[in-house]
């Protein structure tokens, strides 16, 4: 009973990692759209669009219905859908001659939509390229709007296509992020304690979270890199929110110089808690406010998909949240054993010297 | 005459550059091992990188632990 | 709280700066070279990278004056200061002073590189304030950690090491206000301007609640 009350959140953070880990990498992605065989298609012409998608039944389902969609309000009703197999099926477009507005070349998106997946949308999929010298005529596009869409609900992460799986990282690589915030937010009050009172043990706290942080931020910096390179196509993409990252860590990188330069002491740990000080809330900026002001490719900003909005919908935010528990309790006690190690350093120090 | 062939090649230029991209991206796709089954593995490799950050942090733990063992075998010869 | 001494360190500072003169001699040279070698090696370059190189002029001239702002004294002066000068009059003489030297060689820089490069600015007065607040802030910045580095071996180089990051984002701010004033970045004004009064000011105040801490002995 006394180990529990004092391991607590030793248990508490192994539960919750392996729930993470285990529904993370469990649950399936909803059905989706993943690319059509077709990239311009003629206005008056009938085309018959090949789709391949991800995670879908064609052959459980009965009804199959498809649609092309245009500035979100001019939709036209696939005249016949064919099951090929269950990732892929035929859907054959009469294109009216007249283009719904009066541009010529119009991006569409597809929806497909089964009484099994439920509705699922490409957006983007192909462009329609009217003909010269005709005038627009919205009517056609108007007969069959999008209604009575099914919906089945299953416990699983939403479609993206870019990031397709990789919509996981958002429990193994976002949660680095917050976890090394919380740390160097509980370093810096331990800094404050230690400037305070003079207590050298809060020179240890914060030497110990300071390392921990460091790690969850290379994990971060690491993790982030090799899923940027199949996103968005290479390691370093000049995103801003990469570069303050880099920031971050050298800022604490300097810190560790600045430890190892000086002799151990008193006098040690009061400089360098000043320097984590100054450090940790100078970068405030840096890390909050200048970020927020420039696009960055995250998802989550700009019109990117993934994190945050829409995209962090109800079911990953079940997996997210305690994600980032998980992590930062699990860093709470490594950090916990760095501080006991180099506490009996800095008592085996003061014993001999005394 | 010439404002209408302007509108047409700007008209071709949008439809190539669509289309390059397009081509770029869906018909030669880059079939990698990383990207197979909806990229899947990057999460794995995500996952292995933390697994050996922490293994790599217990070995530098353990190291620091000798060091001080030894130090403290030293003292007690001393004494 | 009074802050004893603080005309006298002012007064002090000055002397050393006079007695010092080479050094600040040096580092007049150092950016007339400086802009030579910028205009030898890029004859005339558009104004974001003028921009870009007229602060690491400045950010290196920074560095060498925050250097000089507690480094080129030694123990005895030190002892002196702690007995007799409040912390905070040590500091905010430090600072000015090497807030009024850097805001001199950028004024320097600005007038050489104008002549040799071409002088892109178009809102002067805009610029005119970059300047003054750019080197308040790399001054806070850079005197601040010269007392930090003041008690590791090798101070010098860990100056480098521990003062780019913390600068940045004066850096930043600073560039893009500059930028607005050459015209040539469609960004708010009186947002960047903000901005940047805002992250000095949160230098200064940080400086001036921690340095006493740091002053300690």
């Amino acid at each position: 009973m006394e180990g529990f009350r004092k391991h607590w959140y030793k248990w508490l953070s192994v539960a919750i990692l392996v729930y993470v880990i285990a529904a993370g990498m469990l649950v399936p992605l909803r059905p989706g759209l993943m690319k059509t065989d077709a990239f311009n298609i003629q206005a008056g012409e009938s085309h018959e669009l090949t789709v391949q998608s991800y995670n879908t039944f064609y052959s459980k389902a009965e009804n199959h219905r498809a649609w092309l969609r245009l500035h979100e309000e001019f939709t036209l009703l696939a005249s016949e859908v064919e099951v090929v197999d269950d990732r892929h099926i035929k859907a054959t477009f009469d294109i009216p001659e007249k283009m719904p507005t009066s541009e010529r070349v119009a991006m569409a998106s597809l929806i497909v939509d089964t009484d099994y997946d439920g509705s699922m949308v490409l957006p983007a999929a192909v462009s329609i390229i009217g003909q010269e010298g005709l005038e627009a005529d919205p009517g056609p596009w108007l007969v069959e709007p999008i209604r009575d869409l099914s919906h089945r609900w299953t416990w699983s992460f939403p479609w993206r296509n870019i990031l397709e799986e990789t919509i996981r990282n958002t429990y193994y690589h976002v949660p680095m992020w917050f976890g090394m915030m919380l740390i160097f937010l509980l370093s810096a009050f331990y800094a404050v304690k230690l400037l305070r009172t003079g207590d050298q043990r809060f020179d240890s706290r914060v030497y110990s979270l300071n390392l921990t942080g460091t790690i969850l931020g290379l994990l971060g910096i690491f993790t982030g890199a090799i899923w940027a390179r199949y996103t968005w196509g290479s390691y370093w993409s000049g995103d801003i929110k990469q570069d303050m990252a880099a920031i971050t860590l050298l800022i604490f990188m300097a810190y560790f110089l600045l430890r190892e330069a000086m002799s151990p002491g008193v006098k040690r740990g009061r400089v360098t808690a000043v320097y984590t000080l100054f450090a940790f809330l100078a970068s405030i900026p840096l890390l909050y406010i200048i970020p927020r002001m420039q696009p960055s490719l995250h998802p989550g900003s700009g019109g990117n998909p993934g994190f945050g909005g829409d995209d962090l919908d109800n079911t990953m935010k079940t997996v997210f949240y305690p994600a980032i528990i998980g992590w930062t309790l699990f860093s709470y006690w490594i950090s916990n054993v760095v501080y006991r190690l180099s506490e009996l350093k800095r008592r085996s120090l003061e014993k001999n010297y005394s | 005459m010439i404002g209408k062939s302007i509108k047409s090649l700007a008209l071709t230029q949008q439809v190539l550059l669509f289309a390059s991209t397009y081509l770029m991206i869906y018909l030669n796709p880059v079939n990698d091992f990383m990207r197979s089954i909806g990229k899947i593995w990057v999460v794995v490799a995500s996952l292995l990188i933390i697994f050996f950050g922490i293994v790599v942090f217990l070995y530098f733990i353990e190291r620091r632990i000798s060091k001080l063992e030894k130090e403290f075998d030293n003292e007690q010869q001393e004494h | 709280m009074t802050l004893a001494g603080f005309g006298a360190m002012v007064r002090h500072e000055f002397l050393l700066e006079f007695r010092h003169r080479f050094a600040s001699a040096a580092l007049l040279v150092y950016v007339i070279a400086v802009a030579f070698i910028i205009y030898l090696s890029f004859a005339s370059p558009e104004p974001a990278v003028w921009n870009a190189l007229f602060w690491m002029v400045i950010l290196f001239s920074g560095l060498q004056s925050g250097t000089m702002a507690f480094l080129r004294e030694f123990g005895d002066a030190h002892l002196f200061y702690y007995q007799y000068v409040h912390p905070l009059s040590l500091f905010l003489a430090k600072i000015l002073s090497v807030w009024l030297k850097l805001f001199m060689l950028a004024l320097l820089a600005w007038f050489v590189m104008g002549v040799v490069l071409g002088n892109p600015i178009v809102d002067v007065g805009m610029f005119f304030l970059a300047v003054l607040l750019g080197s308040l802030g790399f001054a806070v910045v850079f005197t601040f950690l010269s007392a930090v580095a003041l008690n590791a071996n090798n101070s010098g180089l860990l100056l480098a090491v521990l003062g780019f990051p913390v600068l940045l984002p004066v850096l930043l701010s600073v560039m893009r206000l500059s930028l607005v004033s050459m015209a040539v970045r469609d960004v708010d004004a009186t947002e960047s301007f903000l901005m940047l009064v805002a992250v000095v000011m949160l230098l200064i105040g940080l400086g001036l609640i921690l340095f006493p801490y740091l002053w300690k002995n």
